[in-house]
């Protein structure tokens, strides 16, 4: 099915992971600390 | 007139005893004067009758047993490892006679938790009915085919719907028992993580943006992201300040200047970062007030009322109308931004006399786009490690008609350069940083083309420069004295290349045999970017493709042109 040029879509769990990030977070958080924490997430 | 204690209270016994009770009392008490009324005064027996033998000799331990028994309502006697102890309360009630009141309590009334209220009985759950029409719907779907839906399935009276969350997408299933009431199990997709170990980085950061950007809670600017109700405000006072002091210093300002002389935030602080990315995320929603032109390491912040940046000679519009062709046919390349890091540029009579450079495919490789989705321009710092000076420059971003170009090297050029000197220009880490640099000559002297501004005509000057240029660029009189006296074209015919290169041959003066005339290529080029400016390939393609045929490719020449006039107007 996937062809490989599809956009990548979160799923609102990885929103919902992302969103506590930025909760949690005091300062601005880059979009590649964002990637960051995804991918070294449990 | 206060009566004491002792005073209203009866003791029994003999005359003498109830006066020996009364002292007794009144030592007890006063010792202990200082405690709460109703808080128990114990004291030793013992030391109870070596006071009483003091004031009354021959006293002894019977002798105040015998008090504390006839006035059991006010002493009495404890015991405590042997050791016995009178005891009385300032009030003249003895401990065993005080009760303690344990109705309420701030034990009861913390710990006991309030009875449950009583919960009304629920309402009767209607149950849903199927109305009676649809009794005939699994005649009617006998004529479908299903797979593995029994259809009578939808007219069950009390379905039960049970919800398992698994990982595939959602299915029916139909595990009826034979003797169970029919019942559907819908299973749901749970909600699941995405797998990103197989995924780019660039891909994530998309999806990231993709759906962040488009949810209000989150607040961002320049690839950077926080909850918008954790970002501080700016009052109007603080937005006036920020305004007042980019105006006083005239000139755009960075994010970092503006936080630590306006809001007075130092660097080192811990709010630092925080303060800059929200003076960037509320600034750029005062766009009446406010223009971001800045890049992702050095964010200027403008106002409208702010000097231009460049030269004022020629009005920015005008100067993106001539960069026109940089956005249309086949200059049209789409380089990625920042995929160069350093790139070479021979200066043209027109950049030269205008201090810019145009924003061409090569440029569009080596600077960083728009961070705001609306900014028009960039300020960026250019370096010169040679003149150890730092010039402000602007760049305008193409528009759909107009070309893009980099304005305000003006002085660079005046104290460095002349027309076809070699540039470099290089990145650095800071996308907003360029390091430019030329080729140091040895001193020359040549007369070299300049607009006379007063008088409005070309002339040639005595010309003193350090620079390596390349010769074929350079408007020595030599080669170009046919521009000397001449007026710049007018506008109505600089709009038209056709014109400009028509007015570049008959400059260059090369008649050639009847009628005509006949330029080099690399002659056109230097020429024609006097007027305006023409890329290689622009050039070319007008003469190449020149309806009218007033042009055409010299066969003999090794790559030269002709020009026969009156066949173009």
């Amino acid at each position: 099915m996937s062809d490989g040029q599809e956009t990548i879509q979160l799923t609102d769990e990885d929103i919902e992971f992302i969103m506590s990030l930025l909760r949690n977070s005091s300062s601005p958080l880059s979009t590649q600390d964002l990637i960051d924490a995804l991918r070294s997430r449990g | 007139m206060s009566i004491s204690v002792v005073d209203q209270l009866r003791f029994s016994g003999t005359e003498a005893e109830q006066a020996s009770a009364k002292r007794l009392f009144s030592a007890l008490s006063g010792h202990g004067r200082f405690i709460a009324t109703n808080a128990p005064i114990r004291v030793k027996l013992e030391s109870v009758i070596d006071f009483f033998e003091s004031i009354q000799p021959g006293a002894d331990e019977t002798s105040v047993q015998r008090i504390a028994e006839l006035n059991p309502g006010i002493f009495s006697i404890d015991v405590v490892d042997d050791e016995k102890f009178l005891i009385t309360t300032r009030e003249g009630v003895a401990e065993t006679a005080r009760t303690i009141d344990g109705s309420h309590t701030f034990q009861d009334r913390l710990l006991k938790p309030e009875p449950k209220p009583e919960t009304p009985p629920a309402p009767i759950r209607v149950r849903p009915r199927v109305d009676a029409s649809w009794a005939t719907l699994d005649q009617v779907l006998k004529d479908f085919e299903l797979e593995d839906e029994e259809p009578t399935d939808l007219l069950e009276d009390d379905p039960e719907i049970d919800l398992e969350p698994t990982e595939s997408a959602a299915v029916e299933q139909d595990d009826v028992e034979d003797a169970a009431p029919a019942a559907r199990t819908i299973v749901v997709p749970a909600g699941s993580m995405t797998d990103v170990a197989g995924i780019e980085d660039v891909e994530l950061a998309e999806a990231i943006r993709g759906r962040l950007s488009a949810d209000p809670r989150v607040a961002t600017f320049a690839d950077q992201w926080m909850m918008e109700d954790r970002v501080p405000r700016f009052s109007r006072g603080d937005l006036r300040r920020l305004k007042d002091y980019i105006q006083e210093q005239e000139q755009p300002l960075t994010d970092e200047m503006l936080v630590q002389d306006v809001l007075e935030i130092r660097p080192r602080s811990s709010d630092f970062e925080l303060m800059r990315f929200a003076l960037n995320f509320r600034l750029a929603k005062e766009h009446r007030d406010f223009d971001f032109v800045g890049t992702s390491n050095q964010r200027f912040w403008s106002v409208s009322s702010l000097p231009q940046i460049g030269t004022t000679r020629r009005k920015p519009t005008e100067i993106g109308t001539d960069y026109r062709f940089l956005v249309e046919g086949s200059e049209q390349k789409k380089s990625a931004y920042r995929s160069q890091t350093v790139i070479d540029h021979v200066l043209t009579f027109y950049e030269s006399q205008l201090g810019l450079l145009p924003y061409d495919a090569d440029m569009q490789s080596l600077l960083p786009g728009p961070i705001e989705p609306a900014q028009r321009s960039a300020v960026l710092t250019f370096e010169c490690p040679q003149s150890y000076t730092t010039y402000l420059v602007e760049l305008r971003y193409p528009t759909p008609n107009r070309g893009g170009f980099i304005l305000g090297l003006d002085d660079f050029y005046n104290e460095n350069l002349v027309p076809g000197a070699l540039l470099t220009i290089k990145a650095t880490e800071n996308d907003g940083h360029y390091l430019v640099e030329y080729v140091a000559g040895s001193t020359e002297n040549a007369r070299l083309l300049e607009l006379e501004e007063r008088r409005q005509r070309y002339v040639f000057r005595p010309t003193t420069f350090a620079c390596g240029v390349l010769e074929e660029f350079m408007l020595n009189e030599d080669r170009f004295a046919g521009f000397s006296g001449e007026k710049p074209l007018d506008d109505k015919a600089r709009r038209r290349p056709e014109a400009v290169i028509a007015a570049t041959f008959e400059r260059l003066n090369k008649q050639i045999e009847g009628s005509g005339y006949w330029a080099s290529f690399q002659d056109l080029l230097a020429g024609v970017n006097v007027e305006r400016p023409f890329s290689e390939n622009y050039l070319r393609s007008v003469l190449d493709n020149d309806e009218s045929g007033a042009f055409a490719r010299d066969p003999d020449g090794a790559d030269a042109y002709t020009y026969v006039p009156g066949t173009t107007s």
